[in-house]
């Protein structure tokens, strides 16, 4: 059952990884990520343009301020013990503004699963951070 | 193997620093542990609100080595993580540590008679108080 769990958690970490190997950012928000998630969203034609704006906003802005902070999830090379301090206070307004974008724009339905994506989304990056 | 003698040596220095020490430190420790229990933001547009420590992303577990100059994250998940040690100021009761990465400056002052420690990183718009318990690391890395 555990072995079971093991082996799907790496096939799944196997598969995404050539993703963030071509896309080399800690933010799981590349354009196939993106194209996932608009399926997973079940967005309507009209809907489309305005979250996949969203998200490649959060990913133009995210990778701004991850640069800014000297961190590229690349070699890695792990962040200093007090670095994403500030560097998570500086994300927060982004993520805050892209929420509010989302629930203008959503269902509550494709909004909790909205809310399921940003939180599987926050333990990647911890992951990619090597946290 | 490895990694289940790593867990057992972090769970060791978790409980060492739990536990309550006749003395909690002295002139000669070079090593403490600190568990961090609590955690403050504050900013100048609002009251210090109480944050979870993930939230921040600070390790609850902090060895502080002073004799390598480096403060390193301790914990089960969150380990390896370093910052520099700038300077180190002793008084006959406290501790007091600092330093600062390019976007923030630090500092931690642990009772060398209770082992208490607070400590704050100001990263600008900013800053967090840490509370916790310090001894001196028994198993150091």
């Amino acid at each position: 059952m555990y072995c079971g769990a093991l082996v799907a958690a790496c096939v799944m970490l196997a598969a995404l990884a050539p993703v963030h190997a071509a896309q080399g950012s800690v933010l799981p928000l590349s354009e196939a990520h993106i194209s996932q998630y608009l399926k997973r969203l079940s967005l309507t034609e009209k809907q489309k343009p305005s979250v996949t704006a969203i998200m490649r906003r959060w990913r133009q802005e995210g990778e701004a301020i991850l640069k800014k902070h000297g961190i590229t999830g690349q070699g890695g090379k792990k962040p200093g013990l007090f670095q994403l301090v500030g560097l998570k206070g500086e994300l927060k307004s982004v993520v805050q503004w892209g929420r509010s974008e989302a629930s203008k724009i959503l269902t509550p339905v494709q909004m909790r699963e909205f809310e399921k994506i940003y939180a599987e989304g926050a333990v990647l990056i911890r992951k990619n951070l090597h946290l | 193997m490895r990694r289940t003698i790593c867990s057992l040596k972090f769970c060791l220095a978790l409980l060492a620093a739990s536990a309550v020490f006749p003395q909690a430190g002295n002139a000669e420790d070079k090593t403490y542990i600190c568990s961090i229990s609590d955690a403050r933001e504050c900013t100048s547009e609002a009251d210090c609100k109480a944050v979870e420590l993930e939230e921040i992303l600070v390790a609850p577990l902090i060895i502080y080595d002073l004799e390598k100059k480096a403060i390193v994250s301790a914990a089960m998940r969150d380990h390896g993580r370093e910052e520099k040690i700038a300077g180190i100021h002793r008084t006959p009761s406290d501790l007091i540590i600092y330093g600062h990465g390019d976007d923030e400056v630090w500092n931690t002052i642990i009772s060398l008679k209770d082992g208490t420690m607070t400590g704050n990183i100001n990263s600008g718009d900013a800053t967090h108080i840490l509370f916790g318990h310090c001894a001196p690391n028994i198993y150091p890395r």
